[in-house]
């Protein structure tokens, strides 16, 4: 009979077979079969061709409930773990070992369907015949669970106490009570007490006496939440000091949401946070100090918005910390200054170039000054924009001082320039008769008696020239004289004209001048009295040289207020006239041809320009040939002095 | 052969002066005119022979400035061949005024009033 026979007959739980000669044997088997399955250890064993000769229902239950397989007596290793090929080279490997003779046992860990890790230990053994071969393997597996895990705990567990006494930071364990369970080496170093007077309630005694009881609100609050705690605070030193730690506390879970422990750590963070500390107090400084300066001060994002002013902006501006912020400083400016102001912020944002700007702000009583505004960029190590500063410090004087600096330059400017025409025009007009005299007196050593006396009349005349000339300098340069010296009173325009008429009395009468007085609306002015004076009496006098030699010369003279206020004048007079055109350039210019003739004054009309602008009043033409000239002179009164 | 010599100046009491100083001169023949205007329309009526062979200019004048009138005359007459050197006359001689005389060829030289029998007998005898 075979074995596989026997096997059948086993495996159906041992029925009955009728063999008398094996009736002992089947009973034999069936005990041990029996004993076999009592086992709650697997058992099985294969024979030369790796075939299943036995397995015990535990074997069985664990083989499926590794593999999902049915192991059954007769399988090869190949069928039985048919759908877990990856299993079937190492068992293979294993019982392959074991058929070679090798005794041996290993350690195995498998998930089993409910993911529980379960450990055995398989102990391979070969089968001897009486005669000491080989016709199998055994295997008997034990299943040491527990044993394992608790040696893998207590593996753990050293690993633990070696890492946190290597660590420098404190480090600490406690079970749910909050009593300490384990403290490093480094808690026994830095304090100075020992272990087991830590471990009873020395942790109460080195934290700081100022921080217990923020400690202790941690410790309350955590315990119910049982979330992170994190707290810092001041222990006491084996040399008496304190230092900054800070702390941490993590519940260490179980699986299923259970806290068996509790983890802490505590790191000295004594130097930083006195750094910390520093940096605020440098901080507190710097903010004290941008309040306390002049200037208006501000930062802004790297994009331009606003996240700060001094305490100076708003006492300077008025407004309020929501209306400032966003883009708020732009309500403070001027509204001419807003668009470059914009503008060149906008380009400073974009380059990272410094920004810098005049403008005026708006101050809270609604008067504006002006500000020079200069912002710069902070850069981080690459280069990054990471904020702006700017201040704006008060240039209203200093810009006021400037543009009147510039007005005056400006002025200096053009008196220069009316010297330097002037100078080149004088030269000519003091070098023209002293030239004429050179002449004349070159010839009155070579021409004979007759011709001298007609020299000489010449003479006369090229002197006369000079002389004109020269009390023309005078007057010119008396006329430039400074405006504030001058004595102003109120002028009757009427009375003036009897004077001036009075003066040229002769002349005015050789030319059977007339005035004829229309429209005198006006005639009331505050103005120095001898600029009037000369004012009249040198348009009058140009009227009376320049007339029709043969015309009665008559004057038209009226007088009204203008809509700016201006006094004026207007004088017609019938002469001849003059083409403009051509003249206009020379009319108001010293020492030109139009201001001579043969009875040079020379200055004439260039001293009435001069004397009617130097108050901010001006004198307007019109004449053509044929038709006479007409005079407008504005008058600007001048206002009682200070 | 006498030489022919123009001048123009704006003021007849130099003018009367000139003519007093010339009449004695020997081998000067001259004419003179108180404006820029004058000045080329006498020209204008002027004959081949009667041409001026040195003309004097003064720089100040109303209604044509020295410089005007040789610009004209060089619009005018500068083709023509003549023979004929212009003198600017001036009160004094500025650098200003020898830059702008460079530009314009027709201008000889510039003199300083007066015109003195001195100054004339220098130039007419450069100009052999």
């Amino acid at each position: 009979m075979s074995m596989e026979m026997i096997y059948n007959k086993v495996k159906t739980g041992g029925a009955a077979f009728q063999m008398q000669e094996n009736q002992e044997l089947n009973q034999y088997l069936t005990w041990l079969s029996g004993i076999l399955n009592s086992s709650g250890d697997p058992i099985a064993a294969i024979d030369n061709s790796f075939r299943f000769v036995a397995c015990n229902k535990a074997f069985q239950k664990e083989f499926f409930s590794v593999s999902g397989n049915n192991v059954e007596v007769g399988m090869s290793l190949e069928e039985a773990y048919s759908n877990r090929p990856d299993l079937l080279s190492k068992a293979f490997a294993h019982w392959k070992r074991s058929l070679e003779g090798a005794e041996f046992a290993i350690g195995w860990e498998y998930p089993d369907k409910k993911k529980d890790v379960k450990h055995l230990r398989c102990n391979y053994n070969s089968i001897r015949n009486t005669r000491g071969e080989i016709i199998g393997a055994s295997l008997f597996a034990q299943k040491v669970t527990e044993p394992i895990q608790s040696k893998k705990e207590t593996e753990q567990v050293q690993e633990f106490v070696l890492l946190a006494n290597s660590m420098p930071e404190i480090v600490w364990s406690s079970g749910l009570d909050g009593k300490n369970e384990f403290i490093n080496t480094k808690a026994t170093e830095y304090s100075g007490l020992p272990k087991d007077e830590l471990l009873k309630d020395g942790w109460e005694r080195i934290v700081h006496p100022e921080d217990l009881k923020n400690f202790y609100a941690h410790l309350q609050a955590f315990k119910k939440d049982d979330k992170p705690f994190e707290i810092e605070y001041r222990l006491l030193r084996h040399d008496g000091s304190y230092r900054w730690f800070m702390a941490r506390t993590v519940p260490l879970l179980f699986e299923g949401g259970k806290v068996i422990k509790y983890l802490g750590s505590a790191i000295d963070i004594h130097e930083q946070k006195l750094l910390v500390e520093k940096l605020e107090q440098k901080a507190k400084e710097l903010q004290q100090i941008t309040e306390a300066i002049p200037q208006l001060v501000w930062t802004t994002e790297p994009d331009g918005r606003d996240s700060y002013f001094n305490r100076r902006w708003y006492e300077y501006t008025g407004l309020s910390m929501e209306e400032s912020r966003s883009n708020g400083w732009l309500l403070a400016l001027h509204p001419e200054d807003i668009d470059k102001t914009e503008r060149l912020w906008e380009q400073s944002l974009i380059t990272g170039e410094p920004f810098h700007n005049e403008y005026r702000c708006r101050k809270f009583d609604g008067t504006f000054r002006w500000f020079m505004a200069r912002a710069v960029p902070l850069k981080d190590d690459q280069g990054n924009i990471i904020r702006w500063f700017g201040t704006c410090t008060d240039s209203h004087d200093q810009k006021l001082q400037r543009d009147e600096l510039n007005r005056k330059n400006q002025k200096l400017f053009q008196i220069n320039h009316y010297l330097d025409e002037f100078v080149h025009a004088v030269a000519h007009d003091l070098r023209s008769p002293v030239a004429g005299l050179k002449l004349s007196f070159e010839l009155l050593t070579q021409v004979e008696e007759q011709k001298k006396a007609k020299i000489m009349t010449g003479c006369q005349t090229y002197l006369e020239r000079l002389d004109n000339t020269l009390q023309g300098l005078v007057q010119l340069i008396e006329v430039q004289e400074d405006t504030s010296l001058t004595h102003r009173e109120q002028l009757d325009l009427r009375q003036m004209i009897d004077q001036v008429v009075n003066d040229l009395q002769e002349k005015f009468q050789a030319a059977g001048a007339s005035i004829e007085f229309s429209n005198f609306e006006w005639n009331i002015i505050r103005y120095p009295k001898p600029y009037l004076y000369n004012i009249l009496r040198n348009i009058i006098k140009y009227a009376l040289r320049f007339r029709h030699p043969n015309q009665k010369l008559g004057f038209k003279i009226s007088s009204k207020l203008d809509k700016n206020g201006f006094l004026l004048i207007q004088v017609k007079e019938n002469g001849p006239g003059i083409d403009l055109h051509k003249e206009m350039k020379n009319l108001f210019k010293p020492f030109s041809h139009i201001n001579r003739g043969s009875d040079r004054q020379g200055m004439g009309l260039a001293i009435v320009k001069h004397m009617v602008e130097k108050n901010g009043g001006k004198i307007e033409v019109k004449s053509s040939k044929g038709e006479g000239t007409r005079f407008r002179i504005f008058l600007k009164e001048y206002a009682v002095k200070e | 052969m006498k030489k022919k010599l123009f001048i123009v100046d704006d003021d007849e009491l130099t003018l009367q002066l000139y003519d007093l100083l010339l009449e004695d001169m020997e081998g000067i023949s001259f004419n003179t005119e108180s404006s820029g205007t004058s000045a080329l329309m006498f020209l204008e009526n002027c004959s081949e022979n009667d041409w001026p062979e040195f003309i004097f200019v003064d720089i100040n004048m109303p209604d044509m400035t020295g410089y005007e009138f040789v610009e004209e005359y060089q619009k005018r007459y500068s083709d023509r061949g003549h023979e004929c050197r212009i003198y600017i006359l001036t009160s004094s001689v500025s650098h200003r005024d020898l830059e702008m005389g460079k530009n314009i060829p027709l201008i000889q030289d510039f003199l300083s009033k007066p015109l003195t029998e001195d100054s004339l007998n220098r130039i007419l005898e450069e100009a052999v």
